[in-house]
């Protein structure tokens, strides 16, 4: 009898075991989403309001380099101003968000610039989330009235890394070759400007020719290469300072050297008797040592932002490829494998993408791969597409074009990851080789 | 006929033990069904008004009086998120350099030190503290929660009260008249499409699942969202990606869905994989 029960009890307990599982079991309808848009995220950016004349005339400027970094990146769509509902929202008020919402902006920048007693100005300002209702940031900065446009692209950079999740780019600056005189005798200097072109000044005097400008990774000084009396010098300039130093004669070198991401080394192709092999000299110790040891030609050797790894170029399978070995020269794997020549790799600061010059058939081509060689993406293509550089942040490439024709010249330009917002940099004149500054900040 | 009798009283003290068992069972049954089975809770709507702020002027002359000077921050009890900044004077780098005094020889000599020319100003750090600016005071009495970094999460937790995974009905107990057809879900997958911006260029852009689960009213408008793959949003790019995707579900509304089968519709999970999009 007790068996009876106790054989009941359990299949009971089976049952109730069961509902029990049943009715927790989340039977929820449940929806893939696979496709979106990538349209830019539209934000409302007011100027930055001002008691008085200078400071409203500041916080005016301040907005507009805010404006013009944002749209630049293809990323954001900024509203115009003309459109704006609520008027005159002061940075300590609480936004009538559905005033924002009708006009269709997601995010919204309020700020303002007060003068200091001691000269200095402070800038201060919110970014609204506008669909939810929240503030997503607020910061306050202090500077003299005349860095008017480095804190603009530091609220940039701010608000960029807040709605991405990437870090910013826009508080940088991009060192190039400028270009002057007829195509057969081109004098070259060295310029820098502000990444969205602002501020462009020479820093060479074009006595000797300077070509392949390199930014450190750690501070703002660069390797370029000379050709004084025919031999080619590598120059250390610091662009804060103007110092400059002579880091040595490479007899056979071809392109300035790379800096390893700790600064304390630098990589590059040496040539001798008629092959090139890719050696590093630490900086401190002055020691060279060799990498590559073929009869091919290996060169425009790039660091990995961990300098575990270490990118290069080499014909050693017949045509120019790219390959991947460690640090100390081990472990050489080939990564490229379409059609064409590879050239000119750069391992991304995010690390997570190579850039590269392919040609193909009379077409020069930028693209990117993963370091495995897997995911190769053309960017762009075109007459003659060079020199690929990353921004600090690993988005954004820059790179140069010569155009065709006696009268045309090479320019920069820059593009997304993504392949889209192929834009031009403008500059005073023609411009080749360029290469992008680490954060100023 | 003893026998008979003996089967009979079995027969029936055995009825009658059936009976006691069976009654016993059912109570069982009864009772776990009380315990297991859920109650529907209630899901209050909020009120959805619109956002209108009738000031009267005086009060906006108020307002302007307290216009607060640049804050110092010690009054103020939130942290926002900081910002560390330098911004350094600009020196002006010399148009041309002349580089003929300069004569250090690589091999004997190790890297010089940076020293700065008296004739440049030396760069200058100016205040270095990015200082958090504080939350607004605003007008109306009503509180606001603190925002620290952690309370971004807040932002994303829309509804502290979202119930535990309780369906009113579960989905295969639904008739089939009431359960949303592929081109239901296909129309929803088209109005919420137009509004969720795919994070493209991001790091492992392929790898930013995002899972929610939302709650709609019977006009189609989300009353609670709330993400479900929460170990991820330490990653600023997933923490981007997130905050997209509820910005997305909030501006689609209100989604045309058919009232007749509310049931169906009315708690949904729905993941964003940007994979497909990216892959191509």
């Amino acid at each position: 009898m007790i068996k009876i029960i106790m054989r009941k009890m359990v299949v009971v307990l089976a049952v109730l075991a069961a509902q029990i599982s049943v009715s927790f079991a989340q039977d929820l309808l449940r929806i893939d989403i696979t496709q979106g848009n990538v349209d830019p995220l539209p934000i409302a950016i007011n100027p930055f309001q001002g008691q008085d004349d200078q400071p409203s005339m500041i916080g005016a400027d301040i907005a507009n380099v805010v404006k013009s970094d944002l749209n630049r990146s293809g990323l954001f769509q900024s509203i115009n101003p003309a459109g704006f509902i609520e008027k005159d929202l002061r940075v300590n008020a609480r936004p009538r968000f559905g005033d924002w919402r009708i006009i269709n902006s997601q995010a919204l920048v309020i700020g303002k610039v007060s003068n200091l007693e001691d000269g200095r100005i402070s800038i201060e300002f919110r970014l609204w989330d506008v669909v939810a209702e929240q503030q997503m940031m607020g910061l306050q900065l202090i500077s003299t009235p005349s860095n008017w446009r480095w804190v603009g692209h530091l609220v940039a950079d701010a608000i960029y890394e807040r709605l991405t999740g990437e870090t910013g780019y826009f508080d940088s600056r991009i060192v190039y070759v400028d270009e002057t005189g007829p195509k057969n005798r081109r004098v070259k200097r060295l310029a820098i400007m502000d990444q969205d072109g602002h501020n462009p000044r020479l820093i060479t005097t074009g006595q000797s020719l300077a070509l392949t400008p390199r930014f450190s990774p750690t501070a703002q000084e660069i390797t370029y290469l000379s050709y004084a009396n025919g031999q080619p010098r590598v120059f250390l300039l610091n662009i804060e300072t103007g110092q400059q130093e002579i880091v040595g004669d490479f007899p056979g070198m071809t392109f300035a050297p790379r800096f390893s991401p700790d600064g304390q080394k630098i990589i590059m192709s040496l040539e001798r008797n008629g092959n090139s092999n890719v050696y590093t000299l630490d900086l401190r110790t002055r020691i060279t040592r060799r990498l590559t040891n073929t009869l091919a030609i290996d060169t425009a050797p790039c660091y990995a932002p961990d300098g575990e790894r270490i990118v290069f170029e080499s014909d050693r399978a017949g045509r120019q490829q790219l390959y991947v070995m460690d640090a100390d020269g081990k472990n050489v794997q080939r990564i490229s494998y379409g059609e064409g020549r590879y050239a000119t790799p750069v391992w991304s600061p995010r690390g997570d993408l190579i850039a590269f010059t392919k040609q193909l058939k009379g077409r020069f081509l930028i693209g990117v791969m993963k370091p495995d060689g897997s995911g190769e993406r053309i960017l762009t293509e075109g007459y003659h597409n060079e020199g690929p550089a990353w921004s600090p942040n690993g988005r954004v490439l820059t790179f140069f074009r010569e155009q065709k024709g006696e009268k045309a010249g090479p320019g920069l330009w820059t593009v997304d990851v993504t392949g889209y917002n192929e834009r031009a940099l403008k500059t005073p004149g023609f411009a080749s080789d360029p290469a992008w500054s680490p954060l100023i900040r | 006929m003893l026998q008979q009798n003996r089967v009979d009283y079995l027969r029936s003290s055995s009825l009658n033990r059936e009976i006691t068992l069976s009654t016993v069972l059912h109570i069982l049954v009864g009772l776990s069904a009380f315990i297991v089975l859920p109650t529907p809770k209630k899901i209050s709507l909020p009120d959805y008004a619109l956002p209108i702020d009738v000031i009267a002027i005086e009060e906006f002359t108020r307002m302007k009086s307290q216009d607060p000077q640049p804050e110092k921050k010690t009054d103020q009890d939130e942290e926002i998120e900081k910002l560390p900044v330098n911004i350094r004077q600009e020196a002006a780098p010399p148009a041309q350099i002349d580089i003929t005094d300069r004569m250090p020889l690589p091999e004997s000599k190790p890297k010089a030190a940076e020293t700065l020319p008296e004739q440049l100003p030396a760069p200058v750090n100016l205040v270095g503290n990015a200082v958090p600016l504080a939350r607004p005071r605003p007008a109306k009495p009503e509180r606001k929660p603190l925002l620290d970094t952690a309370a971004v999460q807040a932002l994303l937790d829309k509804t502290p009260d979202l119930p535990e995974p309780t369906s009113p009905k579960p989905l295969a107990n639904l008739p089939p008249g009431e359960r949303m057809s592929l081109s239901e879900i296909d129309s929803f997958r088209a109005q919420i499409r137009a509004c969720w911006s795919v994070p493209a260029g991001a790091k492992n852009a392929e790898n930013l699942l995002v899972r929610v689960r939302v709650q709609l009213d019977p006009l189609g408008r989300p009353i609670a969202k709330k993400i479900i793959n929460r170990a991820q949003l330490t990653d600023s790019f997933f923490l981007s990606a997130a905050e997209s995707v509820l910005r997305a579900i909030e501006r689609c509304q209100p989604y045309k869905m058919p009232p007749e089968k509310y049931e169906s519709w009315r708690e949904m999970e729905l993941n964003f994989d940007p994979s497909k999009m990216l892959n191509g």
